[in-house]
Formats: C-alpha cells, structure tokens, sequence
C-alpha cells in the first residue's frame, strides 16, 4: 500500500569540520572514527532503532564516495541515499535544504551528522505533534563539557553559546539568539515577559541540531532566499516572529495582486488547511493559566524545544575536544546508545598477534598488529601495521597507518594513512593526514602535519 | 487428590514442558478446591459458634474484624482474636461427630500452614501448593494419602515434617498460648467475655488432656492452633481480596496463567544454573530443594516489583487502568501506515491537548477527512472495504491513546455508514468527494447549527437578572452564554470548579474575555452558592439512554446541590452525544486521569508530593461521573427541549432519520 509518511529525515553531514584543528590535508568530519564506526554511522544508528526507514544525507561533492565505502562496512538496514553538494561553494545548512527540497513532500526532520545520543526521538517528535508546531528542537543540558587533556597543541577554543530562553512548562522556545551577539546586555523582548510568568534563559545548552519542521517552512526556506543557515537565522526568525501577529486580511487585499505576491511573509505559509483552529478554540485545553488570552496566546507560529533530563548522554563530535572526548567514553555507553552489544572488537579480518591488547580496544579491517606490542584504550582503523615494541595508550588511528618499531605513543590522533617512524615518543600529539614522522622524534602537545607553516594553526 | 497424587508419584521422569505446564495447572486446581474447602469449613465452624449462644458474640465481634484485617498492626490482634475463636471452636465441640468435622479442617488448614512456614516467603496458595508437593515428594508423599484418613494419622505425620527433639519449644510455645489466653481474658474482663474465656481455657485443657489420652503431644495441638491460625489468616486475606477485587473468574484465571508462565521462566532460568550440579551428582533429590528456593527467590522478586506496580490502583477501578499499561506515546510506529493526522490526534488525544467531547469529535473528523484526502487505492481493491480497513486500523491505534467518547463513537458510526453506502464501483475521487462533504455537512449541521439551535433554545429561558450556575469547561455552554450576552441579556454567571481540573478556569477566561460579569467559586463552595442560583446550565459528555448523563466529575454534585435547592438544572447536549448504552454508575465505564493532577504542583512541600513511596496510599482521579435523571429538569437539545427520559425517542428519531 502507498504510505503518507509523517517524517522525511535529512541528515546534514556535509559540515567541513570548520572547529577541528586544521591539520592539512582534508578530513571529513562525519567520517572521524568514533569507536568502530565514523561518526556517521551513530545518528544514522538512532534513526534506525526508532523506525525510519529511509534516509536522505547531504554529503560533500568529495567525500561522496569515501562515505558510500565507509557505510557499507558498517551494520545499517536503513537505507539511505547520498545527495551531493559540491564543496567548493561554501553552502550553509539552509542552502543543503533548498537543495533537497524538491524531494520532500512531508514534515522535515533534520538531524546533524556529528550527533551522538541516547534519547529517545519520539520525545520530540511527539513535543511537536502536541503541540502542531512549526519547529520544534533538541537542546541537552547536561551540565559544562568535562575538561580533559587534548593532544596537540594548547589552545584556548571558546564555545559557541547560545542564549535559549524556553517557558518551563511548555517548553515553548521563545527566544534564541547567539550570544556572540551581545556584548554585556541581552535585551528580551517586552511581549515576552507580559506573557509568561516565568521563563528560564540558558546559556549553555548543547544545541543537538535536531530540528523537525513543517513542511512549509521548507517552501518558505526556498522562495525567501535569504537563509544560508537553519540554526544562525531560520530558527531564530521563526522563533521571533511568534511575536508578531499576522497582517489583517482586509489590509492585505487592499494592496494588488503583485505586490502580495511578493511581500509573502511568513505567515501566509502557515496556513491551515483543517478545523484546527476550531479545534483549538473550543478543546479545554490552555497552555498557560494567566490572562485572557486562548490557547497559545492565539499565536500562529509555535516554537518548541525539547530539553530531556540531565543524564542523558549527548555529543556532538564537532570539535577536537568533543571527538577526543566521545571516544573516551564511547565504549562505556554503547549498549546504551546502539542498544545492542558490541560483538566484534576486531575485525575478522584483522591479524592481532599480541596479547597485550585489552578490552577496551577496536581494531579494523586488515590492520597488523604484530607481537610484542602494547595497546590500552585505542581504537585503530583499517589497514593499519602497526610494527613490534609498539605501545599505544589512548590513542585514536584512522585508517592506513603506520606506526613503525619501537614507537610509544600516549594520548595521541593519528590521522588517515600517516606514518611514524621508528623510535618515536609522543605524547597528547596530532599527527596529520598522509604526514610521515621522522625517526626518533620526541614531541609533546605538537602537531605534526603539512599545514602551510607546517605548525600551530587552529580555527 | 487422588489425581494429584498419581501427578506427584512420579517426579524422578523427566517431563516435557508441556506436561509439566499440566501438572501445574492441576496442582493449582487442586490448590483452589482446598482452599475452598478450608473456607466452607471455616464458616461451619463460625455458624455452630453462633448456634451457641455464649460464644455467639465473640464470633461477631471476630467477623466484624475479619472484613478490616488490611493492615499489618490489626493483623497481630486479629491473629489472636482469631487464634482464641479457633480455640473456642476446638473446646466448645466435644461432640464426637462435630469435632471430626474440625479436625479434618484443622488438619487440611495445617497441612497449608505447615507447608507455608516451610517456605515462609509466599502469601499464594499456590505457591505454597507447589513447595507441598515437592517437599512431599521428598517424604514418598505419604502425608496427602493420609489426608483423608483419621486424626491419629495426621498426627503421626507432624513429626516427619517438624523436628521431634525440640520438646523445649513446644513447652514453650504452650506457655505462650496460654499466657496470650490470659491476656484475652484480661482484656475482655469488661465485656463480661472473661466467663467464657476462662470456660474456654479450662475446655482447652480438658481438650489438653484429653488429646493426651489420644497419644497426642501438647506441641501437636499447639502447632495445629497455630497453623489454623496462620491458614485462616491466608484464607482470609483471599477471601477478602476477592470480594474488594470483584474479579471476575475469568480474570482471575488469566492472572493465575500470568504469574505461572513467570514462575516457569523463572525455573527453566534456574534450572539451565543447576544442570550441571545434576549431571554431577546422580541424586536428583538432594538438588531439587536447592533448586527450589532459587526458584522461590527469584519468583518473590517478579512478584513484588509487579505488586508494587499494582498496589497503588484502586481495587475497584482496576478495569480502568489500561491505558496507563500501555504507555502508548512510547511506542508510536514511525512512518507507518497510519496517517500522520492520525498519529497526531493520537498524541493530542493522550496529551489531553484535545478535549471536550465536542473538540474531540471534530478533531476526529478532521483526522478522517485528512486520512481519505490522502488515501490512496491499492489497486484490485473495493473503496469501501480498502478504506474500511485502514479506518479499522487508524481507530485501534486512536483509542489505545485515549477511549473514545460517545461524541466520536457516533461520528465514527456515521462516517462507516456512509462509507457502507458507497456503490460498489465508485469511483475514488466521487468516492472522497462524497465522503469529506458528508464530514463536512456532518460538522456543520450536527455541533455548528446544533449549538446554535441549543444556543437559542437556552437562551428563551434565561431573564434579565438571573445568576446562570455553570460547571467546568463545556464550549457549548460558553457558545451559548456569549451569545445570549451578546443578544443583550443581562445576567450574572456562577462558574464553578474543582482544584484538579483547570477546566473551569479556562471557562472562566473565555467568558471573562467576551466581557461577561462572572465569578467563579470553588466546588466546596456550591451550596452557599445555590440559593443566589437561578438557574444551573450543565454541558454533557453523553447522555445515555436513560437519560442520566455523563459528564466531568463533579456534575452530578451541582446537580444534587441544584436538587436540593430546588433550582431548575438544565443540560445542554447535541444530540450527536446521545448514545444507545446505559449504566447507572461511574464505576462500570470511566477514566482515570492522571493522578499527579490531584496534587498541588505549585507547592513544593505537598505531603501528597511522594506518594508512590507510599504504598497504602492511593489517588484516584477519575474523570467522569453519571448524573442520573430524576436530578436534571430537562436536556437541551437541538430538537426541543426535552425531559431526559426521552432520550431513547431520540435514539429512534435519529435512526430513522440518519440511518445511524
């Protein structure tokens, strides 16, 4: 039977990693290892485990087919389709949309690609089914991110934050702003305090780029076409214009044909085809207790954000802390996060000759790990040698590295196909893509790539 | 028996799951008739104590605890009260013929305690069944064949299953019995109950002395006392819970099938640990005890966290907490075959962010319309009966989230008639177009027009002056007390609330904000209210065919206060609320809400604020309640103004006039 689906899920995972170290060379951020699997895999994973069926992933025109190869390895049933981008055009998230937009025909959800999560979706896809909402999103509060020793070189990075301003009980979002806006004072809108009673303003919340939208807000994106981003300036209009009440019908008719057509605000999308408004006129239901107003305060646009409990886990792997930090902690959560065990920590089709490997390492496909070498806590890709006398602590290897005799490594990235020679020392260092280490290099808190200076140069 | 016993000779086969799922059933069915024999005896016993007059009254003070033994303090006192009637039985019948009666039941009443202090964990019948037939197992089940035989017999059993050399305790627990005798005596020296105590002590010895005639040890009868005792408790606390629970046998036998399929998982569980002891040992005797108590461990545990679940539902709404088992918003299927209108309506529903019945009915008629918009025909298929099937679906998914109420019953009613009434080679879209304009028409015609004909109707009674008494939230009574302020009248409006529901308030605020002179009072508050009442205006959730209407609890209440004052209660309700059942009360069909709406949420120190901590407290919110007809004057409908005893007439006129 033809089915009418409720949600089409599009996966945004053509981010460049613009907040990772730039360590020459390029590293697709969705394709990071995270554990076993890219980073991609874990939203796809959560989709999966709540009942999608079909996926759309907006991709980067070159990683298209180190993505397609990468996902084949792992375990999904969903299916799921590439859409390119090209990637010399620096395209926001609102552009990707508009670029699959001829291919949705329902309400939107779109998910980050670096978003690594145990909540349950249905919470906040049924937030917004409640409520008929045209956005609703996904905030975790979950308290500062743990401070932990990142390799490479010592930086200060400071996190972007946002300033969410959510009513507790509804959990309508009634204000978002960045706050790199504001200098020393956040000015709230008037309106806002008349309404609500009270409201609770957070400033750090990890915003999970979660975002289930109507589908007009979709034809909106596309015919306005001054959006480049869903989260810098779609969601906060929105999320703003709740305030403003739609222009009156006799005013609009008084102005001619043409010139409605092209001042088309928003509200002349949101239009309901039903008896909702009926509906909510005379169901008994009001969402606050306070004043005259109905339902809603009789507002067409509703925002929502959903912020589950404080010990749910969430990261998005978007930054090298976040990264070093998921992997540190992705073997403790997987059963909760996949909901099923980890079956194959190495690869069947991996050599493991050592002993001295413990249990919370993964190795990949047609890696080598030869004998008399120490591996703790590391997760090692494919197609790796890793030589004799190696130990590895803590460390992460992409794919097709070499790590030569005799080598010590602690607290160290490696990136795709790097080499380091032998007699090596490094501790918390960054090893960048395709960079061979000379000999008996010692290094702490360095990076170690072919950047233009060829040192020390963070975003 | 008899069958129980060939079950029970031959434990050393291996059964099949199959058969070892039957044996159970029987010992359980075996369980049940004991039990039952134990109670009957147990009320002969009662009935000859009452025969005779000086211990009549005890009897009745015993019964009368008996029905109050809940709580655990009570049940000590009970258990002696009960321990002394029991004692009384004994002496009291020293008729040869009549105490051969009471032994047989003390000795079955035995057994079962016996068994029970054996596995002192459980409270279960047939539990304690099971662990008798293993531990009889173990002594070459002798004891069951002898159960019908005489007294001399089961006393020779006791020491089998008891150790003999503790002759200390048993002098001990007789010094017990008789000092708790004593402390009886003093305490219902007031009563006068002393005469018949200290008869009943001397008739105990008598019996005392007697049964050592009999080659009866004194621990013996102690220990059966106190068995009696402990099985009367038991038999006691079944009976009870089957009278509050009113369960029907059915449900009982379904709730016995539940709790074997654990008590099987848990034993195949423990019984995968102790395969390999067996394999090493041959005696399978020696590791069956073991086994059991692991099995025991393990079912107490299944059952406590499913008893603490239970134990905060009201005994007697039971059969109205399905849908909080369910917890449907968990599981809604993703991009399944239902219509996302339907999922959200669904959520909407469960959220209460639609309700009213009137909201609910158009909610879902918009639903439909929206489903057979974008109903797409599998090929090969008949409309009506592709779509029937996707309704039949979509409807079963709805209803989990909340059960329907008659408004929508009825819609959905008159939504299948019309579908039933496409021909059969209909076109699609004809077929659509017919069926969203008859969702149309029906919105139309049945709650716009109707409200407004109601809205009229009502509005010819009231007067200038009058103070208009209306409950809760009802957007008919708010459509018509608007427009008859609107049409100019003058009056006053009384809107009465309860704390749980913001219903009320919301009415309120909408009257408020049309600019009507309104005030609102607390429920409490009613009968001080009343007298300035001139008329009471209820809204309905259904009217039945008896005319008694179902509405938010605490109609029925204004109604009886309005009765009481004699002012004139008069229920507006379209007539698409009329619906063809009938029930007398809000017990039969009812919902729980949801219970947290019972507590102060604003206050943080709310004694009530961990109250699923506290198992001996249960809140119960129900939704509904019935206002039966002799306390309405009249219903409002949009065909006349009606007593509400012809609310069958209009049952008829509708069917002959819509087919539905």
């Amino acid at each position: 039977m033809h089915k009418i689906l409720e949600f089409q899920v599009v996966v945004l995972a053509a981010g460049k990693g613009s907040r990772m170290p730039d360590v020459g060379g390029s590293v697709s951020k969705c394709l990071l290892p995270v554990g076993p699997y890219p980073v991609l895999w874990y939203p796809l994973n959560m989709l999966e485990k709540i009942g999608f069926q079909d996926v759309m992933i907006v991709v980067l025109d070159e990683d298209k087919s180190n993505i397609l190869n990468a996902l084949e390895k792992c375990p999904l049933k969903i299916k799921y389709e590439l859409i390119v981008i090209p990637s010399e055009e620096d395209w926001g998230t609102a552009n990707s949309l508009k670029h699959v937009s001829a291919r949705i025909n329902t309400d939107l959800l779109v998910i980050s690609g670096d978003l690594i999560t145990n909540i349950n979706l249905n919470d906040v896809l049924n937030l917004h089914r409640k409520h008929d909402a045209c956005v609703t999103t996904l905030f975790f509060n979950n308290g500062p991110e743990e401070w932990i020793e990142l390799p490479g070189p010592k930086t200060k990075s400071k996190p972007d934050r946002d300033l969410v301003c959510i009513d507790k009980e509804t959990e309508r979002l009634v204000f978002l702003a960045s706050a790199s806006d504001f200098e020393e004072n956040v000015t709230i809108p008037r309106l806002l305090v008349k309404k609500y009673d009270a409201l609770s303003i957070y400033s750090r919340l990890l915003d999970a780029h979660v975002y289930v939208m109507k589908h007009w807000i979709l034809d909106y994106i596309v015919d306005s076409e001054k959006f480049t981003s869903i989260k810098g300036e779609v969601v906060p209009y929105i999320v703003k214009k709740q305030l403003t009440k739609p222009n009156n019908l006799v005013e609009k008719k008084g102005t001619s044909e043409k010139n409605a057509e092209i001042n088309k605000g928003i509200f002349d999308y949101a239009i309901e085809t039903g008896y909702e408004r009926k509906i909510r006129e005379i169901s008994a239901y009001n969402d606050h207790k306070h004043g005259n107003k109905g339902v809603y305060f009789n507002d067409t646009l509703r925002c929502y954000a959903h912020i589950p409990s404080k010990n749910t886990f969430a990261i998005r792997v978007n930054t090298l802390s976040s990264f070093y930090l998921s992997n540190n902690k992705i073997l403790s959560k997987w059963q909760d996060l996949t909901g099923s065990s980890l079956f194959e920590r190495f690869h069947p089709n991996s050599e493991v000759k050592t002993k001295q490997i413990d249990d919370n390492c993964t190795v990949g496909e047609k890696t080598i790990i030869n004998e008399k070498t120490s591996v703790k806590n590391s997760f090692i890709g494919s197609n790796c040698n890793i030589e004799n006398k190696v130990r590895l602590t803590n460390c992460i290897l992409m794919n097709n590295v070499t790590i030569k005799e005799s080598c010590v490594l602690q607290d160290c990235v490696v990136y795709t196909g790097a080499t380091v020679g032998t007699n090596c020392s490094m501790q918390y260092c960054l090893i960048g893509p395709h960079h061979l280490v000379p000999e008996s290099t010692k290094s702490n808190h360095q990076l170690h790539a072919e950047t233009t200076d060829n040192m020390i140069t963070l975003g | 028996m008899v069958d129980a016993e060939n079950y029970l000779v031959q434990p050393e086969k291996p059964f099949t799951a199959t058969q070892r799922r039957r044996i159970r059933r029987n010992r359980l069915r075996f369980a049940k008739t004991d039990c039952v024999d134990i109670l009957c005896t147990i009320n002969k016993i009662q009935n000859k104590t009452k025969n005779n007059p000086e211990q009549g009254h005890i009897a009745v003070i015993e019964n009368n605890k008996q029905e109050y033994k809940v709580e655990d303090a009570l049940r000590s006192v009970v258990i002696k009260d009960f321990d002394e009637s029991i004692l009384q039985k004994m002496s009291s019948n020293e008729i040869p013929p009549k105490s051969r009666d009471e032994i047989k039941a003390a000795r079955q009443a035995k057994k079962a305690a016996k068994l029970k202090v054996n596995n002192k964990t459980t409270e279960n019948p047939q539990l304690t069944k099971e662990i008798e037939n293993l531990n009889e197992n173990n002594i070459n089940s002798k004891p069951k064949v002898e159960s019908t035989d005489e007294v001399d017999k089961s006393v020779v059993i006791n020491p089998n299953a008891v150790d003999i050399s503790t002759s200390r305790e048993q002098i001990k627990a007789d010094r017990a019995a008789k000092k708790s005798a004593k402390q009886l005596k003093k305490k219902g020296a007031a009563d006068g109950e002393s005469n018949v105590q200290s008869s009943v002590k001397k008739e105990l010895k008598e019996d005392d002395s007697v049964k050592q005639n009999e080659d009866m040890t004194v621990k013996d009868v102690v220990e059966t006392l106190k068995n009696i005792v402990s099985v009367a408790k038991e038999v006691n606390e079944i009976t009870t819970k089957q009278e509050e629970t009113g369960k029907s046998k059915a449900e009982l036998r379904a709730e016995r099938r539940a709790k074997q399929e654990a008590q099987r998982a848990a034993k195949q569980a423990a019984e995968k640990k102790v395969v390999k002891p067996k394999l090493e040992a041959p005696t399978v005797n020696v590791d069956v005890p073991k086994k059991e108590e692991k099995v025991i461990k393990s079912k107490t545990l299944e059952k406590s966290k499913t008893k603490l679940q239970l134990a905060q539902r009201f005994n007697w709404f039971q059969h109205l907490y399905t849908e909080f088992d369910k917890n449907p918003l968990k599981k809604i299927p993703i991009n399944s075959n239902l219509h996302p209108a339907i999922v959200k309506l669904g959520v909407q529903l469960s959220s209460r962010v639609v309700k009213g019945s009137n909201a609910r009915c158009i909610a879902l008629l918009d639903a439909l319309n929206k489903m057979v918009r974008d109903y797409v025909l599998p090929a090969k298929t008949e409309f009506s009966r592709g779509l029937e099937s996707h309704l039949a679906s979509s409807l079963e998914f709805l209803w989990t989230t909340r059960e329907p109420c008659a408004s929508q019953i009825n819609a959905v009613k008159f939504f299948r008639h019309h579908l039933a009434q496409l021909p059969n080679n209909v076109d699609e879209f004809d077929a659509k177009k017919t069926l969203q304009e008859e969702i149309d028409r029906y919105i139309r015609e049945q709650i716009e027009m109707a409200g407004e004909a109601i809205s009229i109707a009502v509005r010819n009674k009231i007067s200038n002056g009058d103070t208009i008494l209306t409950y809760g939230c009802s957007s008919l009574i708010e459509q018509i007390l608007c427009e008859a302020w609107e049409a100019g009248l003058q009056f006053r409006t009384l809107v009465v609330g309860s704390r749980v529901s913001p219903d009320a308030a919301e009415m309120l605020r909408r009257l408020c904000a049309r600019g009507l002179p309104c005030t609102y009072v607390d429920f409490t508050a009613v009968n001080y209210v009343m007298k300035t009442v001139s008329k009471v205006v209820l809204g309905a959730g259904a009217l039945l065919a008896n005319g008694a209407v179902v509405s938010a609890a605490g109609t029925a209440g204004v109604a009886l206060a309005a009765r009481a004052r004699n002012r004139p209660v008069l229920v507006a309700c379209h007539t698409h609320k009329f619906i063809d059942s009938l029930y007398t009360d809000a017990f039969m069909h009812n919902q729980i809400g949801d219970p947290d709406d019972l507590l102060e949420k604003s206050d943080d120190n709310s004694p009530l604020k961990d109250w699923r901590s506290n198992l001996n407290l249960t809140p119960l919110n129900l939704t509904y309640d019935v206002t039966p007809p002799c306390l309405i004057t009249a219903v409002v409908t949009e065909l006349a103004i009606l007593p509400c005893t012809s609310a069958p007439v209009v049952l008829r006129f509708k069917l002959s006039e819509y087919g539905v």
